[in-house]
């Protein structure tokens, strides 16, 4: 009988190892993390990307994007997205478009395409990935070398300032390297749509450490 | 023709194939670089049929038929603002090196690419503004751009598609949930991907933007049942 219930026991402690082991093993398969394929390079330490801001005929939009790139560089991810008059990293503009859209964003690399011994260099768009992974754009990729955001006022205008912020930290966030976070239950600023917040949050932290790893944040996956 | 006649003929060929493209290669006459590239976006998410209906001023089942040439909506004068430097005196504020930019790409830099469609109404769902039998034009986001290269002689070719919103394909039917542009009359789908359903041969729905909530209801259904949906909404 005491065998016996060793053996039980011992089976027992079997069963919630594995159990245990299995929730383990399976929990970064559960976590999301949303990338769009590809970064900017990244050396540790601070990642500062100048952005022109080409939006100064509409001060509501102007005003959003200015504290969009200081909501982003208030976070605990090496993020420093900061203001010049010239040639920047990231440029920000408008234009009107009957399209549903409230804005969108483009990102550049250089693509190396080689044709048996001929290779050659473009500078390309970077084709959308949603990868989960950072490193999903492909070996033939730079990291990136340039990013436009378009804002739409023919469907931003009658936003209020409060989403007008929304949209250009979303928009920022994708400059950046993040892609959309699709499940309806994860707080993040890249979900698209109608939000309750306007600023990174924690899950968008973790995406960013994931992208340029430095331990900045302590985040999570969702 | 003997056999080692006919070998240094193929071999003649080979070679003088491989000469023509590798010459083409280098000088760039005659050959195309296409690039494929995507405009993430951010806009409405609409949650169901009748959120959607609502946010639409008309609902039509279509055929598209032809596709016009693609242009440039150019961005407006830029004016640019400068922020005032961050001050920062935290640990965060003492790090870091600039990282350097590469200008992108001159056409896609001033302009977001859209396309006009022309569609035949097959069924007018629901909305006045629509009618049975009616050409209508479609706006979208996207489509190909053709200009030459910086060499002159090359041809460079991007296709754009706004994510999750593919380019439309003449030949094919959608259920598209609509708004019209007062000032040009020309008709764009609701929410991007989201106001487009793709209607299979045996008259099953596949929704456009797979990733929304709306495909989760509605793929695989019958036309007929997101049509009697539609027409179920009321104001």
């Amino acid at each position: 009988m005491k065998l016996g219930n060793t053996v039980l026991l011992r089976g027992r402690s079997l069963v919630l190892a594995g159990l245990m082991a299995l929730v383990v093993a399976a929990a970064p398969l559960a976590a999301g993390a949303y990338f769009l394929g590809g970064s900017w390079w990244y050396g540790g330490g601070l990642l500062p990307l100048s952005y022109q801001n080409n939006t100064g005929g509409f001060p509501a939009y102007t005003n959003a994007v200015n504290q969009a790139a200081t909501n982003w560089y208030w976070t605990p991810t090496p993020s420093d997205l900061y203001s010049v008059g010239g040639a920047a990293n990231v440029t920000l503009s408008t234009f009107s478009s009957g399209a549903g859209y409230w804005a969108v964003t483009q990102i550049w690399a250089n693509q190396t395409t080689c044709v048996w011994v001929f290779c050659w260099t473009n500078n390309n768009e970077i084709p959308y990935g949603a990868y989960n992974s950072p490193t999903g754009l492909g070996s033939n990729w730079s990291n990136y070398t340039s990013s436009a955001i378009a804002f739409n006022r023919a469907t931003m205008d009658s936003l209020n300032d409060f989403m007008k912020l929304k949209v250009a930290t979303h928009e920022l966030g994708h400059a950046q390297g993040l892609g959309h976070a699709y499940s309806p239950n994860c707080t993040s600023i890249m979900q698209q749509g109608f939000l309750a917040w306007n600023t990174p949050q924690p899950h968008d932290f973790y995406d960013f450490d994931q992208l340029y790893p430095g331990s900045w944040s302590y985040g999570w996956a969702c | 023709m003997n056999k080692r006649n006919g070998l240094l003929l193929g071999l003649g060929s080979v070679a003088a194939v491989l000469a023509i493209g590798g010459a083409a290669l280098l000088t760039g006459i005659g050959v195309s670089y296409q690039s494929e590239l995507s405009y993430m976006t951010d806009g409405p998410a609409y949650q169901d049929v009748q959120d959607l209906t609502k946010a639409s001023g008309a609902v039509a089942h279509v055929r598209i038929i032809s596709a016009g040439k693609s242009y440039l909506v150019p961005f407006d004068a830029a004016v640019t603002n400068v922020a005032p430097a961050r001050k920062d005196d935290s640990a965060k504020g003492k790090l870091g090196q600039p990282t350097t930019g590469t200008p992108a790409k001159g056409q896609l830099q001033n302009g977001i690419l859209q396309t006009d469609y022309t569609a035949e109404v097959l069924d007018n769902v629901r909305g006045a503004s629509v009618k049975k039998g009616q050409q209508i034009v479609i706006s979208q986001i996207g489509g190909k751009l053709a200009s030459p290269g910086a060499d002159g002689s090359s041809k460079e070719i991007i296709v754009a598609n706004a994510e999750h919103d593919p380019v439309m394909q003449v030949g094919d039917e959608e259920m598209l949930f609509l708004n019209q542009d007062a000032a040009t009359g020309k008709f764009f789908t609701t929410g991007g991907g989201q106001g487009r359903f793709k209607v299979q041969t045996n008259g099953t729905l596949s929704a456009v933007d797979a990733h929304s909530n709306l495909a989760r209801l509605q793929t695989g259904k019958q036309v007929a049942s997101l049509k009697n949906a539609v027409q179920s909404v009321h104001e």
